[in-house]
């Protein structure tokens, strides 16, 4: 009894902490906008050419289904922070010291990302109820049928996302931007299997359950109808809309207790995970954080406060410190923030930049342009982020902004290290395009390079965290180099791109974008805020 | 000669919460102590001083030119130690110092040369290789103390140096804070009283954002002359002890608790004058207004 109020205790002051941020409320927000773009048919849910009516049982699987896998792709950047947050702000230390056990921390945190995540379902369950109640064709309101795929579906996704977020913050290296790259990947992939499985162990989103009573409704009407089934912001048919889809009657299927225990399974899935991050979890001791480095990196003694060679009588006075002489060199600012930026990497990260490089310039033309600028562009996701907000991450604001001039001398030095990262790791693509005389190509790929480190700077000086450029440019990399979306093909890896102006639109971006963050960096410094 | 003038600067909080409220002070060169409770408002003053933040009202002049509107000719000339400053954990030493010598317009050649003997200044230099994430609170607070000397500052801000550091840096610090206050503004802030009796020159006391004292540590002792006390008491009389007077010390005998205190009047027969400390007068002055305020 004892440990179930600790935990609840526990779990719901993480909660509050987290919700009562304004940066829950923007979240928040951002799912609800998720939602109007669902009612609104931007996505959808569709087979070929076919859709259902709108009545209780598709609004909830849609809704559920679009909210199960949104939340399975980025509910995990939401919710990656919890440990983390207790390691910055040292409450993590007094915890340590407190008798609390390592698995009942852990699963507090497992949790409390259960419930914010839990959260963004219940928002977006509202907006399934508002879309049937306010819907173009509202069939009769039956809440089962609505809802019922938020617990089926949406519910196991969650603890599922919830406890890797746990387990990604125990493990060491996954805690930063390597985690983050390959959870996405992770998510893609497991996105992709519940598509595509027949079965059902592998489908952990749940389709599984309605989409063969879906494929057989629409037969019933459409007897020699080509069915798939596709979901996502999908581009229709030019002409045709959700509205002029071809539509039929779905009831919807019978929700049994007989489909609990596969569903389960998943949350005991989830359970297991943030067990195993029990393993890993180091108790924010860093000395088992420092033993972890010193396994792959070189044996370094630690400093202590009475090392001879760092106390005593200092060999010289002030007198001896020569005049200084004052000559700012911009380039000597740029060199400072491109060492800042580049520093603390594994040489394993540099050899994987150079092989991707190395794939720019001997792949075919064709592979370059889209799997290996589209690498390389992601790889160096960490270096990026810490652009604008490296000041507030490690509280060096005032130490720098206290220098002479830092908006126009600093900033513009750390936006050409930014760029100087884009043009070293897509340099082989930017080289091969210009021999080649991809005149198009080598535009869209300089306007990319000015457009990642223009973003990285603008939302790093904005929000003074990573995760915001990290996890927007994830969702921009991810529709656009990945699934060549024309309007986010940043890379300008597909020709459509390059005819519809992409580039220069992203040019005007990151012009405005620069500018926006210069002027927000001076309206920071003249509030104080930075 | 240089010269900071602070008139009727206050600073506003959300809810309505002043940091600092209506404080005038004219600062020329020498060490000012700044000296105050906690949450007096010194962090806010000095980060107003350090152009960080901008007040709400009045103004901060450097040499006759408005801080808040004109902060670069202060900044050239500034060196800022804050009370809870970060660090870049992964470059050493000499790579952090030569990041904000640059950011700060130093010459490449006067940077390096000015690094080597500020790393040797604070015992550092064989310290300088190694990342600043594996150093002890004690010495990124040295790390601290030399970035703040980088540009050889005219006005020297220094909020809670010694925090962090061993008795025997402490002393070493406040002897260079004394040596360099001979051509230039040092303002040192501190709740350690004998931090700012070793150093300053010059004292001022803040309480809840006002400005309750300046001068001279002379004239903040006159105003306890002939009021502070000692006796001993029975240890069991001690709590009553503490509500009655202003203790600014108590210390456990055989016979008892010998305390030392504060007081207008003799408090008993018992009790003897005492040549009053920096420290008692300070008490005497925050209990006294604090009376008032009540």
């Amino acid at each position: 009894m004892h440990t179930v109020r600790t935990l609840y205790q526990l779990a719901l002051a993480d909660f509050r902490e987290r919700t009562r941020r304004y940066s829950f409320l923007i979240t928040l927000l951002g799912t609800l906008f998720f939602g109007f773009l669902v009612i609104t048919g931007k996505w959808t849910l569709r087979l070929g050419e076919y859709r259902g009516e709108y009545n209780s049982a598709w609004v909830g699987s849609l809704m559920g289904s679009a909210s199960t896998f949104m939340l399975a792709l980025f509910g995990f950047y939401l919710v990656k922070n919890s440990l983390s947050r207790d390691r910055r702000t040292r409450v993590g230390e007094i915890l340590a010291a407190t008798p609390l056990s390592d698995h009942l921390y852990i699963a507090s945190k497992f949790v409390s990302n259960t419930a914010v995540l839990t959260l963004m379902a219940v928002a977006l369950a509202g907006a399934a109820i508002v879309m049937q109640l306010l819907g173009p064709v509202a069939t009769g309101f039956d809440l089962w049928a609505l809802l019922a795929p938020f617990i089926f579906l949406c519910l196991p996704v969650v603890t599922l996302v919830a406890a890797t977020a746990v387990l990604f913050e125990s493990i060491r290296p996954l805690r930063g931007s390597l985690g983050n790259i390959l959870y996405l990947i992770i998510a893609q992939t497991a996105i992709v299997a519940s598509f595509q499985t027949d079965i059902p162990l592998l489908d952990f989103g749940g389709l599984g359950m309605f989409i063969p009573s879906m494929q057989d409704a629409a037969l019933a009407v459409y007897p020699d109808a080509k069915l798939g089934f596709q979901m996502g912001f999908i581009r229709l048919v030019p002409g045709t809309s959700v509205e002029t889809m071809k539509l039929f009657h779905w009831g919807g299927i019978t929700w049994s207790l007989a489909m609990v225990p596969l569903r389960l399974l998943w949350i005991g899935v989830a359970v297991g995970l943030a067990a195993l991050a029990t393993r890993f979890f180091d108790r924010f001791d860093p000395a088992r954080a420092r033993h972890a480095e010193s396994a792959t990196r070189r044996e370094r003694p630690l400093p202590a406060e009475d090392d001879p060679r760092t106390s005593g009588v200092p060999s010289v006075g002030w007198s001896d410190v020569a005049p200084a002489e004052f000559n700012f060199g911009f380039l000597r600012m740029w060199r400072a923030e491109l060492r800042l930026m580049v520093k603390g990497f594994h040489w394993s990260w540099y050899a994987i930049a150079l092989g991707l490089i190395a794939a720019q310039l001997t792949v075919p033309y064709e592979y370059a342009r889209t799997f290996a600028m589209s690498a390389a562009w992601i790889w160096p996701l960490a270096m990026w982020s810490s652009m604008g907000s490296r000041e507030a991450r490690f509280n060096t604001g005032q130490l720098v902004f206290s220098s002479a001039y830092p908006a126009a001398r600093q900033l513009p030095a750390m936006w050409l290290a930014g760029l100087t990262v884009a043009a070293l790791t897509g340099g082989g693509m930017m080289a091969r395009a210009f021999l080649a005389g991809e005149v198009g190509h080598l535009s869209a790929l300089l306007t990319g390079a000015l457009f990642v480190p223009t973003l990285a700077l603008f939302l790093g000086v904005v929000s003074g965290t990573k995760k915001m450029f990290e996890v927007s440019y994830l969702l921009i990399w991810y529709l656009g180099a990945v699934h060549h979306l024309p309007a986010l093909d940043f890379l300008g890896a597909i020709d459509d791109s390059a005819a519809d102006a992409v580039p220069q639109a992203y040019l005007i971006m990151s012009l405005a974008l620069l500018l926006g963050a210069f002027l927000f960096r001076r309206r920071q410094m003249a509030t104080g805020m930075a | 000669m240089s010269n900071l003038e602070i008139c009727e600067v206050g600073k506003r909080y959300q809810g309505d919460v002043w940091g600092v409220s209506d404080l005038s002070l004219e600062i020329g060169t020498g060490v000012l102590g700044l000296l105050g409770p906690n949450g007096a408002g010194k962090s806010t003053l000095m980060r107003i001083l350090a152009t960080v933040t901008k007040p709400t009202t009045g103004f901060v002049k450097w040499e006759g030119v408005d801080i808040a509107t004109s902060p670069n000719p202060l900044r050239k000339v500034l060196g800022y130690l804050p009370q809870d400053f970060g660090i870049y954990p992964n470059l050493n030493a000499l790579e952090f110092l030569s990041y904000l010598a640059t950011a700060r317009g130093l010459s490449g050649r006067s940077a390096g040369r000015r690094i080597d003997k500020l790393l040797e200044l604070v015992n550092l230099s064989d310290a300088r290789k190694r990342p600043l994430g594996s150093l002890s609170g004690g010495m990124k607070q040295r790390v601290g103390i030399a970035q703040a000397l980088l540009n050889d500052p005219r006005l020297l801000i220094v909020d809670e140096p010694t925090a962090g550091l061993d008795p025997e840096e402490r002393v070493r610090f406040r002897s260079l804070l004394a040596e360099l206050a001979a051509d230039r503004i040092v303002i040192l802030s501190s709740h350690i009283v004998s931090d700012v009796e070793a150093a300053a020159t010059s004292i001022a006391v803040i309480k809840k954002g006002h400005l309750r004292f300046k001068g001279v540590a002379e004239d903040l002792l006159r105003t306890v002359e002939g009021k502070v006390w000692e006796m001993v008491i029975p240890s069991t009389d001690l709590a009553i002890a503490k509500q009655k007077f202003v203790l600014s010390g108590t210390v456990r005998t055989s016979e008892g608790v010998r305390i030392r205190l504060v007081a207008d009047e003799q408090p008993t027969h018992a009790a003897r004058t005492r040549t009053p400390t920096l420290e008692d007068a300070y008490l005497h002055l925050l209990t006294d207004r604090r009376n008032e305020d009540g």
